[in-house]
């Protein structure tokens, strides 16, 4: 329990930092193109045969990494040191079996994956992230249910963690009950959240949100877009040579 | 200028790692003491540059190569005891990463390019410039101070590999480790670094100073700004892209010959600590992937390696800070 409260504390710091960035100078290269961009090195890393291109790719996010702020560097590494750990933990038999490379090219595509979207995460806010999405058209569903996950996470995160505190004030001495009563704290937290999703569609209907996220912030094409695209372009280019 | 595994016995390399301890205890005191937190990024900048400086071999005729090693810039710049680490580090990723120097002669390698280097290089400079800066006398004192900061460098080197066949020896008087004297290694050495390598140095020294004296005040522990200008990050980013010239130098260089090289460089024969010794094989050995064209190889490692030692830089100053503001508090 405490565990998912974690990672919705995680999900939770996307939405803080949108708040606190609020005077934020917006991201020089325009957030649909990282996003894409993002999703597309995943995506060809996770395809590619062999070690080059997961390479390229880590090499060109740790130089963008080594230029950012140091707070935001031990952010990205600490998000980086968990998964990478764990899985040249699991993958450790591979070298036993007589395999090692196979523990090093798997380690190194998810080191590619995190590192990827922690380092969009850091140079990104999670309201570019939408206006990212918002750009495609037929996409607003997906966009409205995407935001309102992100936040409800946060939210009920929040709630559920009062709740189980409330629990745990109540409690003294060797009592099984505790256990017994996380389905009590999912069901009402479940209650909540149907009640928060009618309070939400009601204040959709008072301020005439239909769901359709318009995007007021036009950003116009720079050489630091072309100098993103060229980069990103060489390496799908050599994602295709070395395959 | 890299010495690898195997060409000096374990003995030499544990002296020289003995005697670079202090050397590095009394950096990290000084830097702690004097050099501003917010600074502490730059030395991992002027670590980058070192280790972009020594990815440019330059041929000689004969078929060796060298390079330049910018101590003496970073010395001139942020001081040699803050050179003094960032070589040093810059040797570790080199080291453990790319292959390029062992892992034994870490220590040996570090005397010649992170002590010796910086250190005379700095006391020439100070002796000529002065407290001159942004003209004539500098520059030729960073010049001259660069020239003799890498030859000492070098001289130091010949002078680990030629002790070595006077020491160690077989039941057969074959050499067990490097296996030229002195007689050898220090012309070898020294003529390469006298003439084109000691023009390289005195070239990249120059260059650069005069470039960050210009454009990039930031690079220097006097001044106050302590974020990277964009000149500077143009600078970098043209050195990487540009490192693949070094390929262009054909042959390797004297000393850092495989095991399997070394017999046909006219020893005559493969010294029983090679082929016995320590191996340690290198994540990218070489600057190269196998797969790719070398040139990609060498712009890839490039990145990765002066992306990570700026990284590495900037959260120790950052973890610096932190602790001397917990201090204060």
């Amino acid at each position: 329990m405490r565990l998912n409260l974690k990672i919705m504390e995680v999900t939770g710091r996307l939405l803080k930092s949108d708040r606190e960035n609020a005077g934020r100078k917006s991201s020089p290269v325009a957030p649909a193109l990282r996003v894409g961009a993002a999703v597309l090195c995943i995506l060809l890393c996770a395809l590619s045969r062999n070690a080059v291109f997961v390479i390229a790719v880590i090499a060109v996010e740790l130089f963008r990494l080594a230029l950012m702020p140091p707070a935001s560097i031990l952010r990205v590494m600490k998000a980086l040191i968990l998964p990478v750990m764990f899985t040249a933990l699991i993958m450790l038999p591979a070298v036993f079996l007589g395999h090692p490379r196979t523990m090093l090219t798997v380690t190194m595509k998810v080191l590619e994956s995190v590192l990827v979207l922690a380092v969009m995460n850091e140079s990104l806010d999670w309201r570019e992230v939408t206006a990212a999405f918002s750009v495609a058209k037929g996409m607003a569903v997906f966009v409205l249910i995407l935001d309102m996950t992100m936040r409800f996470l946060m939210i009920l995160g929040d709630y559920s963690d009062k709740l189980l505190e409330a629990v745990m004030l109540r409690s003294v001495g060797k009592t099984n009950w505790k256990n017994a009563k996380v389905d009590g704290i999912l069901g009402t937290t479940f209650l909540k959240s149907r009640q928060m999703a009618e309070a939400t569609s009601e204040a959709m209907a008072c301020r005439c949100f239909d769901g359709q996220y318009r995007s007021y912030h036009s950003h116009r094409f720079t050489w630091r877009d072309a100098l993103f695209l060229g980069v990103y372009a060489t390496m799908i280019a050599l994602f295709v040579m070395t395959k | 200028m890299h010495i690898p595994d195997n060409y000096l016995s374990p003995q030499t390399c544990g002296v020289m790692a003995a005697a670079m301890v202090p050397v590095w205890a009394v950096s990290i005191n000084k830097i702690k003491k004097d050099m501003p937190k917010a600074k502490i990024p730059m030395m991992g900048v002027a670590a980058a540059f070192s280790f972009l400086a020594m990815m440019f071999n330059v041929p000689i005729p004969g078929g060796t190569t060298g390079h330049a090693v910018g101590g003496t810039l970073i010395a001139i710049l942020l001081g040699p005891y803050a050179a003094c680490l960032s070589v040093s580090v810059a040797l570790l990723l080199q080291a453990l990463i790319f292959g390029d120097g062992g892992i034994l002669a870490f220590g040996a390698n570090c005397f010649n390019m992170a002590f010796v280097l910086p250190f005379v290089g700095y006391a020439v400079y100070k002796l000529i410039a002065g407290g001159h800066q942004k003209d004539t006398r500098e520059y030729v004192g960073a010049g001259i101070g660069s020239y003799l900061g890498i030859n000492a460098a070098a001289l130091c080197a010949a002078i680990e590999f030629g002790i070595q066949p006077m020491l160690f020896r077989d039941a057969a008087g074959n050499a067990l480790y490097c296996p030229y004297g002195l007689n050898v290694s220090i012309p070898a050495m020294m003529i390469g670094h006298l003439t084109i390598f000691g023009l390289a140095e005195v070239i990249f020294t120059v260059a650069v100073l005069a470039f960050v004296r210009n454009a990039a005040p930031e690079l220097s522990v006097r001044t106050a700004q302590a974020q990277t200008s964009n000149p500077l990050k143009i600078l970098l980013g043209i050195l990487i892209v540009a490192t693949p010239l070094g390929l262009l130098a054909a042959g390797t260089a004297w000393g850092e010959w495989g095991a399997d090289e070394i017999a046909a460089t006219g020893a005559g024969y493969t010294p029983k600590g090679m082929t016995h010794g320590f191996d340690y094989s290198a994540l990218l050995p070489d600057y190269s992937f196998s797969g790719l064209p070398e040139w990609f190889g060498y712009i890839l490692s490039a990145a990765i390696g002066a992306a990570l030692l700026i990284i590495i830089f900037k959260l120790i100053g950052y973890a610096a800070g932190n602790r001397s503001k917990t201090s204060q508090a």
